[in-house]
């Protein structure tokens, strides 16, 4: 089908092109497919899958990933030379977008296969501790072995997002606002946007690649554009200053802002207030880019007012000393209820400390959550429908051995027992009871947080 | 390739070029989510197609080759031939308008 025409693929196919890959990303993410069709075999998705099955559909999935990869790159050289032909500013908007799409692609891709990867490991691994033959024990550790190495395949996937090489360069903000603008101007322009730029005096160099900058300012941009779609008055505002000895830069719009529901999950992977269009790896993306060098970014604005998302980064240069110390990462602590009053009021009574609160609603959420990304502490709910607190404990600690967990119940007696023994097998766990008050719940995060330090 | 005597029954080729849909299912067998997207498609086509459409189901396990050549991904894929317009669709289809609204169907041609 791509190569009937061995012209230069046009406009229109191009955006067909993209359209089938959405498709594709968003039913694999729904987990309505039975099968995943490679160039020589075909692998079926089952969740019971045996291990041969998930060997055979991650190598699968990998290959499909490089063919794509291949693909797209020849297709990107035919659309360089057909794209002479349309304005330069469109050529690079389309281009960047591309590329998101592809990158897109593969951590989709990765992540659905991480999931029923997990439960595998973690089936394997209880009955590794189950085994009574040592000839089965010995079997068991070979597809350990296995697992883990299909693992380390989809984590290489997932970092296809963003290059292993952390590169901290300097990057001289108003020449990347500038560039950034030199992309995305023509469209804005075409779309009744007004941009207002304003850019402090003798701002230092920040110490972040500018590629990378220009990744995240793009997104930002992208998203406030598509917040003043429906406004009357459809505006712009970058403001780049010094502050807290680090480089800020405010991206703010006119639009209708974020509401609190939305606020807590914006920096979720795959959540998207743009359904049909929006990949939902835009923003977590981009904040992926700015920690990775010791940055952050933050919504600041509250409900009312338009969105503005603050990119804070260090100084270029700095002493590199201090500067790592700075760019220690924020703590991060997972809250997992099936309660939502209950997660918001740990949200409420963190929120204002300097500690990245991530929620998870089920326990099969949560370990989706720790297998992605690293935690500190995690307050865990017993009683919760799925997966109850202490099985999403004993996954959980297949993932991470050493993340502090507080197991949170109203319901201590009931589960006495149950308790007793999971701490007898080293699960590792404190309990605390129900109700906590907010000043619990911080005396509690700062004794476990500071002793970690 | 869809066998016949199946729920859908391929349409011979001289009249399937002539319909104004021309409708592609690939499934796996009957795994789960391919039977429902059989069935759901079935329904969509009775209801707003009829007489308008051709079906073709393939199965994938008989012959993925179709399923490379019409760069399909993942089973079930529905692709739509609507004159020269190509419209893909994954996933069970269990979604009705949007299958509705990826067909174009869903203001015109009402239920009858």
């Amino acid at each position: 089908m791509i190569d009937q025409k061995t012209a230069k693929p046009s406009y229109e196919e191009l955006q067909q092109r993209l359209a089938e890959a959405e498709e594709v990303i968003r039913v694999l993410r729904s987990g309505e497919i039975d099968a995943i069709i490679g160039e020589r075999d075909i692998a079926l998705v089952r969740l019971r899958a045996t291990e041969e099955a998930l060997r055979k559909l991650t190598t699968e999935l990998e290959e499909r990933v490089r063919e794509r990869t291949v693909q797209l790159e020849e297709t990107n050289t035919r659309l360089a030379r057909a794209m002479d032909e349309l304005r330069a500013a469109q050529v690079r908007l389309i281009e960047s977008e591309r590329l998101t799409t592809l990158a897109t692609l593969a951590a989709a891709v990765a992540h659905e296969v991480n999931n029923p990867l997990m439960g595998v490991q973690n089936a394997v691994s209880y009955a590794r501790r189950r085994a009574h033959e040592d000839e089965v024990r010995e079997a068991l550790a070979d597809a350990d072995e296995g697992l883990q190495r299909m693992a380390d395949i989809v984590r290489n996937l997932l970092g296809f997002v963003r290059p292993a090489e952390r590169r901290t360069v300097r990057a001289e903000v108003p020449v990347v606002v500038d560039r950034t603008l030199g992309f995305l101007g023509a469209d804005l322009q075409a779309r009744g946007v007004a941009v207002v730029v304003e850019m402090a005096s003798s701002l230092p160099a920040a110490a972040i690649d500018p590629g990378r900058l220009q990744q995240v300012l793009t997104n930002l941009l992208t998203n406030a554009r598509d917040a003043v779609a429906g406004s009357a008055e459809k505006r712009l505002l970058i403001r780049a200053e010094q502050a807290d000895g680090r480089v800020r830069i405010e991206v703010q719009d006119s639009g209708p802002g974020v509401s609190a529901e939305i606020r807590e999950r914006i920096f979720d992977p795959f959540f998207s207030t743009k359904p049909g269009q929006g990949t939902g790896l835009g923003l977590p993306v981009s904040r992926s880019l700015v920690e990775d060098c010791g940055g952050r970014l933050t919504l600041e604005s509250g409900p009312g007012e338009g969105a503005r998302f603050v990119v804070a980064l260090p100084v270029f240069g700095e002493k590199s000393e201090p500067a790592r110390e700075m760019r220690a990462p924020r703590k991060r602590i997972l809250v997992v209820d099936d309660d939502r009053q209950a997660r918001m009021a740990f949200v409420y009574a963190l929120k204002e400390m300097d500690y990245a609160v991530e929620t998870a609603a089920s326990g099969l959420e949560a370990i989706e959550k720790i297998g992605r990304e690293k935690f500190d502490l995690v307050f865990l709910d017993l009683k919760m429908p799925g997966l109850d607190g202490l099985e999403t404990l004993r996954r959980l600690r297949v993932i991470d051995k050493d993340v502090r967990v507080y197991i949170v119940t109203a319901y201590h007696e009931t589960f006495a027992q149950r308790l007793k023994e999971a701490s007898a097998h080293g699960l590792g766990f404190e309990v605390v009871d129900k109700p906590l008050n907010e000043e619990r719940i911080r005396q509690i995060t700062h004794g476990v947080l500071k002793e970690s330090q | 390739m869809a066998r016949r005597g199946e729920a859908v029954k391929v349409k011979e080729k001289s009249q399937t070029a002539a319909m104004p849909y021309r409708l592609q299912l690939f499934v796996v067998g009957a795994e789960p989510n391919s039977r429902r997207a059989r069935e759901n498609l079935l329904q969509i086509s009775e209801g707003y197609l009829k007489g308008r459409c051709a079906i073709e189901v393939v199965n994938v396990l008989h012959d993925y080759q179709r399923a490379l050549d019409n760069g399909v991904l993942v089973a079930p894929t529905l692709i739509a031939h609507i004159g020269d317009r190509r419209v893909v669709v994954a996933g069970s289809l269990s979604d009705a308008e949007a299958v509705l609204a990826a067909l174009q169907l869903d203001q015109q041609d009402p239920k009858p």
